[in-house]
């Protein structure tokens, strides 16, 4: 078969892309090997399946020269030129389309390659006006205008040396370049800082960085970089996770919410689910009023289809688990029915019928139809996730209690115990979460299978005082019930 | 002939370029429009000159469409999209490779490309890992590399395990901008300072004591080269520590080679400024340092801004100056006849007459060299004027034209206070040198041996004082008349 890189390439292509290429294929300034452009209309006619027998070497080169004996190196040589220009139908593509590095292109061309101090000057003046209208100022916005003061200082450097006057110094626009360069800097640190953070609190990882410290407390002492929405984004993120301060919570939330129109969708994304974990954190904390918090969070995600980290990705099935999860803590089942039939749609095929089975076994669960809520628990299949193997362990666990199967319960209790213990990836707060849930249910499972209940108080005191306890509600309702 | 940014550009396009430009424009992909075509085919023909009549505006679009009545706002349109497809066309041949490839990388993460990216990542990292050249341009691409790859396995692969969560490449990556940082931010700073030490600049930079604090704490510096060479520069210029100037030529000397010609030249070029100012301070072993790093900065061509360019003619007057202040006249003839065709023929022709003034005041050849300065022309650095200055000073001294040494003070001191450009310590150095010369001329007319000692003592213990040598010299000579 042919190389499956030039395949891989061109099935990628939508319509509209391969006529584009056609074009690409067709320009001398790109291509002039006839072979080339012979071989491209015949994979043109495949595309986009591209079915295997149809292009194995043998078959394309009979098609393409039929007279011809099979030659592998010449084949393959067509093969390779054509690969290459479809990455550079990629990259130029790409190009095209960013106003960016195709005005620096040309700065840079005009100082370095060719020494054209007038057309640089024009460009440069023309871009500086143009970016001053840019109202997203983002880290590529920044390095952007960086890499333009650098051209700039070249052009200084380079040709322009009459230094005579004191206002021949370009002394503003270097210390443009250095505030340029050192937002584009903290920008892109706070994010990648944050990144870190957060996977900390949901993935057992350790990472101390002191550089870090110094950037916050730099801009604690200069809050005229929050004037920049990106930076005082990723800044107050940081606090959040840094600082545990419910104050940045809201100032975090308030400023995504006020300022949404000046930041990338990736931006909105992440913040959205430090949020999220935030709120949950303090869940586990015994801050009840999180959960509406994270409800409210949710109806903002739905409303903005904030689902993916990329604009029209599905949702993911942790994600419509957290939305459902908390709809159902609050009670609000109709409005979780109504969710889950308007955003079934919006999964990834793959998962789709894990998660709806999922979500209709735990609002089967909290209304009561047990016999449901396990007949699709266990339509449930080849799940690979830590956190949904879990989820799926504890829902059984709770309709086993529910429906009064108590061995099945404890042979799960021992199960999920050992699962749990030799789980290397969940976070120690998080194991303490799942194994206070799993001894508590044992607790109450030994009470009511002997119905001895001299030691429910102490059951009872433990959920009372003590945090970090998952399906806290649940147990406590339990308990409550074997009291009376 | 139509004036037009789109033939300014023109006429600086190679005849392969201009070749190259047809196939661009007769390209589908980047263009369709025939009158475009037509129009860079009837324009080519007065390539690269474009002066002809023919190129009028209305006798190019008679040419085109085969009017004569002349539409204005047909041709503005064809004439803006051709020079929108040169601009396009030099895009295409400026890009780079590695920026090609993270391009194509970008696009296939957003496209979610999974093979392609996977055998794309591969073949970055190898190429960057295999890059000689560890500049600020090689972090950043690794930064790029590295975000990608984070955000590619952050969206492609489950954590199921603590192996799937890959915190060394999380570091590296947080590192990489690091470096890319450090290494794009503290040249520019150490610009700034340097660039205060020759001319009078009033700048403050807020976070960078933070960068050097961290620094001097984690050796972060010390894993990179040439990240460690910038920190060096920039305590150097940063710093009033005589050490710092030998820790810097210790790594500038062992690791020379491995640099890259603009790093080499900046920092050898901080060496010399700083063994000048350490020389101006009264550490006359700094005379010696000078010319160590001289002979380097000949033996290395780092004589000039950029590789293909000229000797710098600031330089080679200091070279010329520290050659004669050491004694090393044959020495100085020599380097100023092996490298005066170096230097950018439009400033030859006063840099030669500048330092063989000079070389003929240590030759004692006083009407040379009145002869010299008087061809000097027009001069565009300030550092001309004072240097021409002091030299006819010196002059008119040597010949005894003591009245015209009183005159030349009394303007060079006027011309000194109502300069905003020369930083204070070089105008305390010119003042000091006219303060002696006044009173060598004072001396000379009623001359007493305790003046003379006095006035040596006082030379001696002045630092920052120009042609401090020959000031000397001239004490010693009034002390034979004593």
């Amino acid at each position: 078969m042919i190389k499956t890189n030039l395949i891989d390439i061109i099935s990628s292509f939508d319509a509209k892309e391969m006529k584009e290429f056609s074009d690409f294929v067709h320009s001398p300034y790109f291509n002039k090997n006839k072979k080339v452009i012979t071989l491209f209309s015949y994979l043109k006619k495949l595309h986009p399946e591209f079915q295997p027998e149809k292009i194995k070497k043998e078959i394309v080169f009979k098609k393409l020269f039929p007279k011809e004996d099979f030659n592998d190196g010449f084949i393959r040589l067509i093969i390779h030129n054509l690969n290459k220009l479809a990455e550079d139908f990629v990259s130029t593509r790409k190009i095209d389309n960013n106003l960016y590095l195709k005005d620096r292109l040309l700065l840079e061309y005009f100082v370095i390659d060719k020494k054209l101090p007038k057309l640089f000057e024009k460009k440069y003046n023309s871009l500086k006006e143009k970016n001053s209208k840019i109202i997203i100022k983002d880290a590529d916005y920044y390095i952007n205008e960086f890499e333009v003061e650098v051209l700039f200082g070249k052009y200084k450097f380079l040709l322009d040396d009459n230094v005579l006057n004191v206002t021949d110094l370009p002394k503003e626009e270097y210390l443009k370049k250095t505030e340029h360069l050192k937002k584009h800097f903290f920008i892109t640190s706070l994010n990648q800082y944050r990144y870190l953070l957060n996977t900390r609190t949901v993935i057992n990882v350790n990472y101390e960085d002191d550089f870090r410290d110094v950037i916050v407390n730099y801009i604690d002492s200069h809050p005229e970089y929050l004037d920049v929405p990106v930076l005082k984004l990723h800044f107050l993120e940081l606090c959040l996770l840094l600082r545990d301060d419910e104050k940045y919570f809201y100032e975090l939330e308030e400023h995504l919410i006020n300022n949404f129109h000046a930041f990338s969708w990736g931006e909105k994304f992440s913040t959205m689910s430090i949020l999220e974990n935030y709120c949950l954190a303090m869940i586990y904390k015994d801050k009840p009023k999180y959960y509406e918090e994270k409800h409210k969070l949710h109806q903002f995600i739905i409303k903005h289809k904030l689902f993916a980290k990329y604009e029209g990705g599905k949702i993911s099935e942790t994600e419509f688990h957290n939305i459902t999860g908390i709809g159902f803590r609050l009670g609000k089942f109709d409005w979780v029915e109504n969710f889950i039939h308007e955003n079934k749609d919006n999964l990834e095929e793959k998962d789709k019928d894990n998660v709806l089975n999922m979500s209709f076994s735990k609002l089967y669960l909290a209304k009561r139809d047990f016999d449901n809520a396990l007949e699709h628990l266990n339509k449930i299949q080849d799940i690979d996730d830590v956190y949904y193997k879990m989820m799926k362990k504890t829902i059984t666990l709770e309709i086993y209690y529910e429906k009064g199967l108590i061995v099945e319960a404890f042979n799960l209790i021992d199960n999920f115990k050992h699962y749990v213990a030799n789980d290397k990836i969940t976070t120690a707060v998080e194991k303490e979460r799942v194994t206070n849930f799993i001894r508590l249910t044992h607790d109450l499972l030994k009470i009511k299978s002997k119905q001895d209940y001299k030691s429910l108080y102490l059951v009872e005191k433990e959920l009372k005082e003590k945090p970090n306890i998952f399906k806290k509600d649940w147990l406590m309702k339990k308990a409550d019930e074997l009291r009376k | 002939m139509f004036k037009s940014n789109l033939i300014e550009l023109l006429k600086n396009f190679s005849p392969k370029e201009f070749k190259e430009l047809g196939d661009f424009i007769k390209s589908p992909f980047f263009n369709k429009n025939e009158n475009v075509i037509n129009l860079y085919n009837y324009i080519k023909k007065y390539y690269p000159d474009f002066d002809a009549e023919q190129l009028s505006k209305d006798k190019v679009y008679e040419k085109l469409t085969g009017k004569k009545d002349y539409n204005d706002g047909f041709m503005r349109t064809v004439i803006f999209n051709l020079s929108k497809l040169c601009e396009d066309y030099l895009c295409s041949i400026v890009k780079n490779e590695i920026e090609n490839e993270l391009i194509l990388l970008d696009t296939y993460f957003k496209r979610g490309s999974n093979k392609l990216f996977e055998r794309k990542m591969k073949q970055v990292s190898d190429f960057l890992s295999k890059e000689n050249s560890k500049d600020q341009y090689h972090f950043y691409c690794l930064y790029r590399v590295q975000a990608l790859k984070m955000a590619y396995n952050s969206k492609n692969r489950a954590f199921l395990n603590v192996k799937d969560f890959h915190e060394e490449e999380e570091i590296k990556t947080l590192d990489s901008l690091l470096n890319f940082y450090l290494l794009s931010s503290l040249p520019e700073y150490r610009f700034f300072y340097n660039q205060a030490s020759v001319v009078n600049l009033d700048f403050k930079f807020n976070f960078l004591p933070e960068i050097i604090t961290y620094l001097k704490r984690t050796g972060f510096h010390k894993k990179v080269p040439e990240l460690n060479l910038h920190f060096h520069e920039l305590l150097l210029a940063m710093e009033d520590d005589e050490q710092n100037y030998f820790n810097l030529k210790e790594i500038v000397l062992k690791y020379i080679d491995k640099y890259r010609f603009a790093v080499q030249f900046n920092g050898v070029g901080l060496l010399a400024n700083k063994a000048v100012t350490e020389y101006y301070k009264g550490k006359d072993k700094f005379l010696d340092e000078r010319f160590e790093i001289h002979n380097l900065i000949i033996e290395k061509g780092l004589y000039k801004k950029f590789e293909d360019g000229f000797f710098d003619d600031m330089l080679f007057k200091n070279i010329v100056l520290v050659g004669l202040q050491l004694g090393k006249i044959e020495w100085t003839e020599k380097f100023i006849n092996d490298n005066l065709e170096k230097l950018n023929p439009d400033d030859k022709e006063n840099a030669y007459h500048l330092n063989l003034a000079r070389l003929c005041v240590y030759k004692k050849k006083y009407d040379d060299s009145l002869s010299h300065l008087s061809k000097i022309g027009n001069v565009k650095h300030i550092h001309y004027k004072t240097e021409i200055k002091i030299l006819t000073l010196m002059i008119y001294y040597e010949l005894n034209r003591n009245d015209e040494v009183i005159t030349v003070i009394d303007n060079y001191k006027h011309f000194l206070s109502n300069d905003a450009l020369l930083p204070e310590q070089r105008k305390e150095r010119n003042s000091n040198f006219l303060k002696f010369t006044n009173e060598l001329i004072r001396i000379k007319e009623n001359p007493s041996s305790k003046a003379v000692y006095d006035l040596q003592f006082d030379i001696k213990n002045t630092p920052n004082t120009y042609e401090k040598e020959w000031l000397l010299e001239k004490t010693e000579q009034l002390l034979k008349l004593v």
